[in-house]
C-alpha cells in the first residue's frame, strides 16, 4: 500500500518534470510563432486549462487577439514568473524588481499598456493583469476629469443628467 | 513601422467588467469625487458599480478629506468653502450615505474612522436591515453575491 502510493507519487513527479520541460508554441495574430516552456505558458490560466484538458499541445496555440509585439512582452513576463524560482528573499526581491521595471516601461507607453492589459485579460494571467490594472488605477488617482481625458485620450460624453447628478454630489457631499 | 494600429486606444470602450476591476484599485478618495467618476459615461458607470463599493475603508479620514478638497477646488467657490466647514460627524454621515447607496446591498466590509458614533452605526444598522429584507423576499442573489451579513468594524474593535 505504502509502496504503491509512493510509486504513484514518483510517477506523477516524473510526469510533472517531463511536462515542465515540454515546449509550447504560441502564435500571434500576425502568424509569428513563439516557443516557450510549459512553465512559462502555464502563467496563463487560459492556456493552462487547454493543456490540462489534453489540448493540441503539439500543434501549438494560435492567439488571434494578440499581436506579435504584445505577445513578446507578455511572454517576457511569463518567462520571468514561470521559469524562475521565487522561494528565497533574494529571488522574490529580483522578481519584484522585474515587475517594477516592467510596468514602468508600460506606464510610459499608454497604448502598449492597453494592449498588454487586454492580452493579460484574454489569457487570464492573473499577476500581469493585477500589475497593469493597478498601473492604470494609479494613473487615474488624484487627477481631475480633464487630466484623465488627456492622459487616456477619452472624449467627454457625459449627459445633461450626469452633469445634474454631479452637481448634486458636489453640494451634498 | 510594423505598428498598423492607431496610437490612441479606445480606453472609454473597455469592457465594463475590466473597468470595474480598474476602479476597484483606484481608492476611495478618487471614487468619491475624483476625475474617474467624471471623465466619460463608461468610466462613470463603472466607478459607480456596486462591485467597486463592496469593501470600503474610511479609517484614514484625513487623506479622504484632503483629496476631496483638492479635487473640489476647481468645482466652484461656494461648494468648496461650504465643504471645508462641514462638521466631522455630518461629513461622515454624507459619505456613508453615498457609500451605502453605491454598494446597493452588496457591501461586505466597512471600516469606520475613530470618531464614528452611535448615529452612524444606527444609520448602517438600518441600511443593513433593509438589504437583508430585500434579499430575503426576492430570494434572488447575484452569482457573485457576498454573504448578506455585514461586518461593521470600528478601529477600537479591529485593532
Amino acid at each position: 500500500m505504502a509502496t504503491g502510493s509512493g510509486a504513484a507519487a514518483a510517477a506523477a513527479d516524473a510526469e510533472e518534470k517531463e511536462s515542465g520541460s515540454r515546449m509550447i508554441t504560441l502564435t500571434s495574430n500576425e502568424g509569428k510563432a513563439f516557443v516557450v516552456t510549459e512553465a512559462s505558458a502555464r502563467q496563463s490560466a487560459t492556456i493552462r486549462s487547454m493543456v490540462d484538458d489534453g489540448g493540441c499541445v503539439d500543434k501549438g496555440f494560435p492567439l488571434p487577439n494578440v499581436d506579435s509585439k504584445t505577445l513578446a512582452r507578455v511572454i517576457q513576463y511569463c518567462d520571468e514568473h514561470g521559469n524562475k524560482e521565487a522561494h528565497t528573499v533574494d529571488e522574490r526581491a529580483a522578481l519584484a524588481k522585474f515587475d517594477k521595471d516592467f510596468i514602468a516601461e508600460l506606464d510610459a507607453d499608454k497604448a502598449f499598456l492597453y494592449d498588454v492589459t487586454m492580452a493579460a485579460n484574454y489569457l487570464h494571467i492573473q499577476g500581469l493583469f493585477a500589475l497593469t490594472t493597478q498601473c492604470i488605477a494609479d494613473t487615474i488617482k488624484g487627477k481631475t476629469p480633464e487630466e484623465i481625458r488627456t492622459a487616456f485620450g477619452i472624449e467627454y460624453d457625459l449627459t445633461a443628467q450626469d452633469e445634474e447628478e454631479i452637481k448634486e454630489e458636489d453640494t451634498h457631499a | 513601422m510594423a505598428s498598423s494600429s492607431p496610437p490612441v486606444r479606445p480606453w472609454a470602450d473597455l469592457q465594463h467588467d475590466l473597468l470595474v476591476m480598474i476602479m476597484s484599485r483606484v481608492g476611495l478618495p478618487d471614487l468619491l469625487s475624483g476625475g474617474a467618476t467624471r471623465a466619460c459615461s463608461a468610466w462613470r458607470a463603472s466607478a459607480r458599480d456596486p462591485l467597486v463599493w463592496r469593501r470600503v475603508d474610511l479609517r484614514d479620514w484625513a487623506i479622504l478629506t484632503s483629496a476631496r478638497r483638492r479635487l473640489a477646488a476647481g468645482d466652484g467657490e461656494a461648494a468648496a468653502a461650504g465643504r471645508g466647514r462641514v462638521p466631522l460627524q455630518a461629513a461622515l454621515c454624507s459619505v456613508l450615505e453615498i457609500v451605502v447607496r453605491r454598494a446597493a446591498g452588496r457591501m461586505e466590509a466597512l471600516l469606520l474612522p475613530e470618531f464614528a458614533d452611535e448615529e452612524h452605526l444606527l444609520f448602517l444598522a438600518q441600511s443593513a436591515r433593509g438589504w437583508k429584507r430585500r434579499i430575503g423576499t426576492k430570494s434572488v442573489l447575484p452569482i457573485a453575491a457576498p454573504s448578506p451579513s455585514l461586518q461593521i468594524t470600528t478601529p477600537s474593535v479591529a485593532n
